[in-house]
């Protein structure tokens, strides 16, 4: 397979992170080096624009997944974002949707789920 | 020595009632000062005890009237409700003998009342009469007593409301805390469970060895399966039970996309009752499904065109029945489903029968048809 996504995790477990990279780099994804905080994550977003984040909204350090999808990007960064997390309740799932995500994922997320998300 | 017991609380009369009898006085009792009246119409009393607050009639009517009607009828007032100096004044005004205040020590009242036997009996002191005797004082003072005592018991409900409202605010508190420790236990759960999934895989990844890879998968879709069940428990608002149906069409979802790709030729129909059951049933239950749907997957049609049937239901004595059945080439002479070496069947085996207190049976013609029955629960619900 082959895919020209440039991806971004944004997750604060480590071992949850790497998985889903090794996993993303088998089906041919090009996947950047995880960030476990937000604040981290709206930095490499504004360097690098990836145009797909996978995002986990519980985050270390002050910001959720929700402020970083809310953070007014670099005009020319409009990735997609994959909403995925175990911290679900009505509010946080309505708040996430209004961001537009492509998808909302509940862990324990799948490889499938992801590209099932895309398309593919 | 016959006395007249005049109380509204029943538990009152009931302990005066005992105290007196005790020392053989004879006892009627009445529960307001209208009931009293009608008593002392039918018998004579020797003395009357009497609580002030009652509805229908108070003990300050009471002692007035029969002060008038009975004059020698000794009155003793028993009260505990907002009491003052100005209501003794008041009550001794009304003629009352003696006013004594709740609770007293069954010793003290009882010497109390024989004390006041033996004045009038022995050294034949009159029963008092009363001294406020002009109507007008009467009302003025009756009406100021009971202003007063209903603006106590006002202050005192006041204060109680106050206690009660905070005492609500506290255990909303307290619920609120439970339900956010809930969420996070909850979500510590799926994300301890994705944590212990990707480990797998990243391990999974440096095996060469189809078969332990294969090992890998199994587990990693059986967490997935436990997964699920605390999903199905959240999204149901319950901490105990869990929709069977809705589980199942999950769990398939999960099978499908883990063993099935999107061109497998084998196709699995299911036809599930809509039912919950306890947590304790729906993980073991899951997880022997499970085993069964993926080895069916695997071992039925070795790659040919094929269908599996799932069905799950209740039959008319509550028992839980599922069938997973294939048309597939069935099980090979040679595979022995109780021997401890085929792990998958000598663990579901056990499941059902030992977890489950179920049984599990198989038909091994035109492909294998397994079934399990067990009891609705083997376990109390505890939520």
């Amino acid at each position: 397979m082959n895919h020209t996504h440039k991806v971004l995790i944004v997750e604060d477990e480590t071992i949850v992170a790497l998985s889903l990279k090794t996993e993303l780099e088998s089906y041919g994804f090009s996947v950047l080096e995880p960030v476990a905080s937000g604040e981290k994550a709206i930095a490499i977003i504004r360097h690098e624009c990836p145009s797909l984040i996978l995002l986990d909204i519980r985050l270390s350090g002050d910001l959720t997944g929700l402020d970083v999808a809310r953070t007014p990007m670099s005009h020319a960064h409009s990735g997609l974002i994959i909403f995925m997390t175990g911290y679900i309740t009505p509010a946080i799932k309505a708040e996430a949707l209004k961001l537009n995500p492509v998808a909302f994922l509940e862990k324990p997320v799948d490889i499938c789920d992801i590209l099932t998300a895309l398309g593919h | 020595m016959r006395i007249l017991v005049v109380d509204d609380i029943k538990e009152v009369r009931y302990m005066l009632e005992v105290i007196l009898k005790s020392q053989g006085y004879e006892i009627v009792a009445a529960e307001n000062g209208e009931v009293a009246l009608k008593r002392l119409k039918e018998q004579n009393f020797d003395l009357i005890i009497s609580d002030i607050l009652m509805p229908v009639m108070d003990g300050f009517q009471l002692c007035k009237i029969t002060k008038k009607e009975y004059p020698h009828l000794p009155f003793i007032f028993y009260s505990a409700t907002y009491i003052d100096i100005k209501d003794k004044e008041f009550a001794l005004g009304l003629g009352a003998d003696l006013f004594l205040v709740k609770p007293l020590p069954p010793d003290e009242l009882l010497s109390e009342i024989s004390g006041l036997i033996n004045r009038i009996q022995t050294d034949k002191v009159e029963t008092k009469e009363p001294t406020i005797s002009d109507e007008k004082d009467i009302y003025k003072y009756y009406s100021e007593r009971l202003v007063h005592k209903l603006e106590t018991k006002l202050i005192e409900l006041e204060k109680e409301i106050e206690r009660r409202i905070e005492a609500e605010k506290n255990l909303k508190k307290i619920i609120k805390e439970k339900e956010t420790l809930l969420q996070e236990l909850y979500h510590r759960t799926k994300n301890n469970m994705q944590i212990i999934i990707s480990m797998l895989k990243l391990y999974s990844r440096k095996i060469t060895q189809t078969e332990w890879k294969a090992i890998f998968k199994d587990i990693e879709n059986k967490i997935r399966t436990m997964s699920l069940v605390q999903q199905k428990l959240y999204e149901s608002n319950n901490l105990s039970q869990v929709n069977l149906r809705s589980y199942f069409e999950s769990l398939l979802d999960i099978i499908e996309s883990s063993y099935l790709s999107s061109n497998s030729n084998i196709h699995i129909k299911t036809d599930i009752a809509d039912f919950e059951v306890l947590l304790d049933t729906a993980i073991p239950l899951g997880f022997v499904a499970n085993e069964l749907i993926t080895n069916a997957i695997k071992h039925a049609y070795s790659g040919s065109e094929g269908t599996i049937y799932v069905r799950l239901w209740k039959d008319d004595k509550n028992k839980i029945i599922l069938l997973v059945e294939d048309e597939g080439k069935g099980l090979l002479a040679d595979v022995d489903i109780n021997s401890p070496d085929n792990l998958g069947m000598f663990l579901i085996t056990g499941i059902v029968e030992k977890q489950l207190q179920g049984k599990i049976t198989h038909k091994n013609e035109n492909g294998l048809k397994w079934q399990i029955t067990i009891a609705q629960e083997c376990y109390t619900k505890r939520v």
